[in-house]
């Protein structure tokens, strides 16, 4: 059979992918706007984030300290000595548990907080508001109230315990492995409640009060109302409120740093202690670099796989 | 007239050339400068060095020797640089100090300073540093407390120290008996060592790592039965044992000269409260060893990068460190020891700076402090000792992890 002569004619090579056709002009207009409202970000983030990012990745593969006249390549060097030392895959563990434990505890009671704010009783705004508050305040100065609360000497927990009877003795409670790690976690905690508390309200608030009044006429209790109704609505804001705190907890530096500097005897040291120390107090900048990279490893790679199987379902 | 002008323009030329020559720039760098304390002092000194304009750069001590090795490894001038003890043995090494000798001259160092404090500033036979402050870092008591407790004597041994302790603490039971550090692994360690030595225990012999020894097991032993026994508190460290110690609530803590008045300061009596800050031995263990404390002193060095002006640089250091009016007046206004003999002479009738001087003799530099990475050595000693102390781990966990620590790091 003959073509038929109006058929449009194949240009491209023979076999190959048919060339895409041009796409009309008002898109082509739309998509040069959309370039030029994001370029001065993407060169913001390229400059800032981007390049410093690379070039820290590239000293994990290098010796360099402040003794060195010149960075010496050295492959994997530094990878090896991490994996061969018992202190940092501790480190590592430690921070694998600080996280996991900072980050439920703060998703739980943050949604719960969300839950009850969600409610319609007096005084609402103001709670809301109070609520907010740890989230303002600089966690420096979080981090000494708790510092301050904990204090074997002065501290207001000791003095509390003391008034009720509780112990005979002040309780040095940074001093102990247990209760340093419970502080820092209790500190972070504190910091960021209100975060998640938001989001999730946020959340909760596009639940539609039709749904839950049904189920509650149908005689639903209000455990199995949060189960089958509220949480698969806001699944995905949970997820995004886990990672996003994971994330945090990941890279949190100053609550640590001022209460227990990572003691004692390095029992709150996580991974982002440990590359201050590196970096900062003995100037190992390759092994620095190492650990960064394991650290942002550790967090990106479950990130990444965790949130695309996610927004695929939804 | 021609010639008259053509000779005075050559008159004015010849008085420019010869001022610029005359003037003669230095660049001194010191953490002292960039404290509101001794600024003041510093700016007015260096205002006076003979022919010389000093330009004066500060960075916080913290931060000092990072920036010292940077300005030696971009090739920066520095032709006066503060260097704490603790960083000699690492700026030697790198190169990075010149030998004062050549510049001072050995006869005329030995002839005005101290021979002991001199010899802190000595390597392979080359003087790398004068010392412009020193002493060491070494028990202090308090001799109200002491006496209340009925302590009559200071204890010469450590039975002696112990059963002092105990006294004190049945006298006070809110008072911290003995105030060393427990938390913050960087004074634990320049601490604790000095009953290491005293036990006839090193961290180091011949740049090799040598605490896996008995003798630094008794030493920590001894350690953490005053902590267990409660004569040690736990989660101090020397800035609130300071405060304590000002209130009359420690018997005894390390700490440099500043100590008299640091405790005139927080104790709030002044010069009054004089009479209790008492510096003392450290008590020995019968083994021979001498009563050891930690060399504690602030040099003033010439970096050998860029160019330096060694003459401008040699008259810089003998204003600040040679100098007796200026030494005493640094004494004066600051509370810091002098150096020189004719300076230590006129304070002899001090006995805390006597003994001070005395005590330091037998003084020892830092172990950790002769590595390139002494500030990570530092960290592991201190971070085991405190997790002996903190009942974390036994003596026996705590000395064979840090040695096994320490030679992954040398």
């Amino acid at each position: 059979m003959a073509s038929h002569p109006q058929n449009p004619v194949r240009t491209g090579p023979v076999g190959g992918h048919p060339r895409r056709p041009a796409a009309p002009a008002h898109v082509r207009r739309q998509s040069r706007f959309g370039l030029s409202i994001v370029l001065p970000a993407l060169i913001l983030f390229v400059a800032l984030l981007l390049v410093p990012f690379l070039r820290s990745l590239g000293f994990a593969f290098f010796e360099s300290t402040l003794f060195s006249p010149e960075p010496k390549f050295v492959g994997l060097e530094n990878f090896r000595d991490l994996f061969s030392d018992r202190v940092f895959l501790e480190t590592w563990l430690r921070t694998l548990f600080y996280v996991g434990i900072t980050t439920g505890v703060t998703v739980v009671l943050g949604f719960a907080w969300a839950l009850v704010l969600n409610q319609a009783f007096t005084g609402r705004k103001v709670i809301r508001t109070a609520t907010i508050l740890p989230w303002i305040l600089p966690s420096t100065v979080t981090a000494f109230l708790w510092a301050w609360i904990f204090n074997g000497q002065f501290g207001l927990l000791n003095a509390v315990l003391d008034a009720a009877g509780a112990i005979g003795a002040p309780v040095v409670w940074l001093s102990t492995p247990t209760g340093a790690m419970f502080a820092v976690i209790l500190a972070k905690v504190w910091l960021s409640t209100p975060v998640a508390m938001s989001f999730l309200l946020a959340g909760l608030q596009s639940v539609s009060s039709e749904e839950i009044d049904a189920a509650m006429m149908d005689g639903c209790r209000a455990g199995n109302i949060i189960r089958h109704v509220i949480l698969p609505h806001i699944f995905p804001t949970l997820v995004i409120v886990f990672v996003l705190q994971a994330m945090a907890n990941f890279q949190q530096i100053d609550t640590i740093l001022a209460m227990t500097r990572g003691g004692p005897a390095r029992t709150t040291t996580v991974l982002s202690i440990e590359v201050y120390q590196k970096a900062f107090n003995e100037w190992d900048m390759g092994h620095a670099s190492a650990i960064g990279v394991v650290w942002f490893l550790t967090l990106a790679v479950p990130t990444v796989v965790y949130l695309r199987a996610i927004f695929k379902r939804f | 007239m021609k010639r008259l002008k053509k000779l005075t323009l050559g008159a004015c030329i010849a008085a420019l050339c010869a001022g610029a020559a005359m003037a003669q720039d230095a660049r001194f760098v010191g953490w002292s400068y960039s404290e509101a304390s001794s600024k003041p002092f510093i700016e007015n000194e260096a205002a006076k060095v003979d022919g010389v304009d000093v330009e004066l750069i500060g960075f916080p001590w913290n931060q000092m020797v990072q920036n010292l090795i940077l300005r030696h490894r971009s090739g920066q001038t520095t032709e006066v640089a503060q260097v704490q003890d603790r960083w000699m043995p690492m700026l030697v090494g790198m190169g990075a100090l010149a030998d004062l000798n050549d510049t001072l001259g050995a006869d005329a160092l030995a002839d005005t300073v101290e021979p002991g404090l001199l010899a802190m500033g000595q390597s392979n036979g080359g003087q790398y540093g004068v010392p412009w402050t020193a002493a060491s870092i070494a028990l202090v008591g308090n001799r109200e407390l002491m006496e209340a407790a009925g302590v009559t004597e200071l204890p010469a041994t450590m039975e002696d120290f112990h059963a002092a302790l105990k006294k004190i603490k049945a006298a006070d039971p809110e008072a911290v008996p003995f105030g060393l550090s427990t938390t913050n692994p960087n004074l634990i360690q320049v601490e604790s060592q000095v009953f290491f030595w005293q036990f006839g225990a090193r961290f180091f012999r011949d740049g090799a790592v040598a605490v896996d020894s008995a003798e630094a097991r008794e030493a920590l032993a001894f350690l953490v039965q005053l902590v267990d026994e409660g004569l040690v508190a736990k989660g101090n460290d020397r800035n609130a044992t300071r405060a304590l110690y000002g209130q009359g609530k420690v018997g005894f803590y390390f700490d440099p000269p500043v100590a008299r008045g640091i405790a005139r300061n927080l104790s709030g009596e002044g010069e009054a409260f004089d009479e209790n800050v008492v510096v003392m031995p450290t008590p020995t263990t019968g083994n021979g060893e001498p009563p050891r404390s930690v060399v504690w002193a602030h040099f003033l060095t010439s970096l050998t990068a860029g160019s330096p002006d060694t003459e401008a640089a040699g008259k810089v250091i003998e204003h600040f460190a040679m100098k007796p009016d200026v030494q005493l007046r640094y004494w004066n206004e600051l509370g810091l020891f002098p150096t020189t003999k004719a300076a230590l002479a006129e304070l002899s009738d001090d006995a805390y700076v006597a003994n001070w001087i005395e005590l330091a003799r037998d003084a020892l530099p830092d172990e950790p402090a002769a590595f390139e990475n002494s500030a990570q050595l530092t960290q592991i000693i201190g971070e085991e000792i405190e997790a002996a102390l903190l009942g974390i781990k036994s003596v026996d966990e705590a000395i064979t992890d840090m040695a096994d620590r320490l030679e992954g790091a040398l």
